[in-house]
């Protein structure tokens, strides 16, 4: 696994006041894509508030940021990737969101609660590019950056899991009408 | 490109987008900027706690050189070991074992030439292991739950802290092989000190952690050593 160092990504123009603007448009969001990825909106909040202060020591230490939502998406994506490392950590929490699912076998299934097993079942690198792309509607250049991959890579990831997806969404609509 | 496995539909993707955003609503951003600050605060106090205990290793490092210089000179001056006195405080930062690591730390007051700087008291109740004040504080590491002999972990465990799950921030009482590749098993994955011990010793216990940037260490009433994921690099083995 890569971990990009978040350094790589410090760029050029800093801010303090940045800060209050990403947490009143961005901060939400990006959590909302994170908690997708990871199943957990808790640790998703973690990451996202310690990429923060991470950025904050930094930028009062003068280091410029060219992009604060740039440099927290990929720093926070960092962070939760090295905080869930422990696979079977992510795995329990991805399983407690399929069993949710399974518990309601037979009632009248929650539609975003399939949406929710349906992500949790795609791979994480599928997870993350949807939540990028989906959620936060990032580009697929933009994703790529994020991610440390190629747009191609991107591509490839968003089509994938486009087809489990679109199967979830498609039973949604047969079972409502 | 990657796009053409699936035809693009734009149709799915706006349900998608609108599927996701209702699945997932905005995190509040209520008092996140404050918590944001503490955070912030925390993380400087923790810089500054590494600054000092880096201060610590070279502080260490001396003493041992100056341990080993002396007593070479003095067992083949007089053909007895160093005297030593009871010691202070800590001073050793190796992966030695506690007893070589106590006579270096005798050692840098028996020698050197400048007095040794005064540890800070510890505080009353420090309940997580620190050297920022000079010497160790906290409570004393007990052996590890490894598989191996003395709690040792062998690498087939499956629960922290020698398999995986090891929650970053958190302490765990670990025991230390006392070989000299500075090789050791933890969080599922080996790591590699980059300090080694001086000679093979005994196995000793500390403290281990990994830190919330993914860095780990071990903190033990004889210092603290940062430690590495071994990737297969040549180890150095012990110093002597």
């Amino acid at each position: 696994m890569t971990f990009v160092t978040i350094e790589r990504m410090v760029p050029v123009e800093a801010d303090e006041d940045q800060l209050a603007r990403f947490v009143e448009a961005d901060y939400g969001p990006l959590v909302a894509a994170l908690s997708l990825i990871c199943g957990d909106r808790g640790a998703a909040e973690d990451a996202v508030q310690e990429a923060l202060a991470k950025a904050l020591v930094a930028m009062r230490r003068g280091t410029v940021i060219d992009s604060l939502p740039a440099w927290v998406r990929v720093a926070s994506l960092n962070l939760l990737r090295n905080r869930w490392r422990s696979i079977g950590r992510e795995r329990r929490a991805v399983r407690k969101v399929k069993e949710q699912t399974r518990l309601s076998d037979g009632e009248d299934l929650h539609e975003l609660l399939d949406l929710h097993a349906a992500v949790a079942g795609l791979s994480r690198r599928q997870r993350e590019a949807v939540a990028l792309h989906y959620r936060l509607g990032l580009s697929v250049a933009e994703t790529a950056q994020a991610m440390q991959v190629t747009d191609g890579t991107v591509k490839t990831l968003l089509s994938r899991a486009r087809t489990t997806l679109a199967q979830v969404l498609d039973a949604g609509e047969d079972d409502h009408g | 490109m990657a796009d053409d496995l699936l035809p693009h539909d734009d149709e799915l993707d706006a349900r998608l987008r609108s599927a996701v955003l209702a699945a997932t609503p905005d995190a509040p951003a209520v008092g996140v900027l404050q918590a944001v600050e503490h955070r912030a605060r925390r993380r400087k106090r923790r810089v500054r706690e590494s600054i000092g205990a880096g201060v610590m290793v070279v502080l260490g490092g001396l003493g041992v050189a100056a341990y080993a210089l002396s007593s070479g000179h003095q067992m083949a001056a007089n053909n007895s070991p160093a005297t030593t006195r009871p010691s202070t405080g800590i001073a050793s930062t190796t992966s030695s074992t506690s007893a070589q690591a106590t006579a270096a730390s005798d050692g840098l007051g028996a020698t050197a030439d400048a007095p040794p700087p005064t540890p800070l008291p510890c505080p009353a109740h420090q309940l997580t292991p620190t050297t920022a004040r000079g010497r160790y504080c906290g409570p004393d590491p007990g052996p590890g739950s490894g598989a191996g002999p003395n709690g040792t972990c062998t690498g087939s465990e499956t629960a922290p802290p020698c398999g995986p799950g090891v929650v970053p921030g958190r302490y765990y009482a670990y025991t230390m092989p006392g070989t000299c590749s500075g090789l050791m098993t933890f969080d599922g994955q080996q790591w590699v000190a980059e300090l080694t011990p001086p000679s093979a010793g005994a196995d000793f216990y500390v403290w281990m952690r990994i830190d919330p940037n993914g860095s780990a260490r071990w903190i033990s009433t004889t210092g603290s050593v940062g430690l590495r994921p071994y990737t297969g690099q040549p180890l150095s083995g012990c110093r002597q």
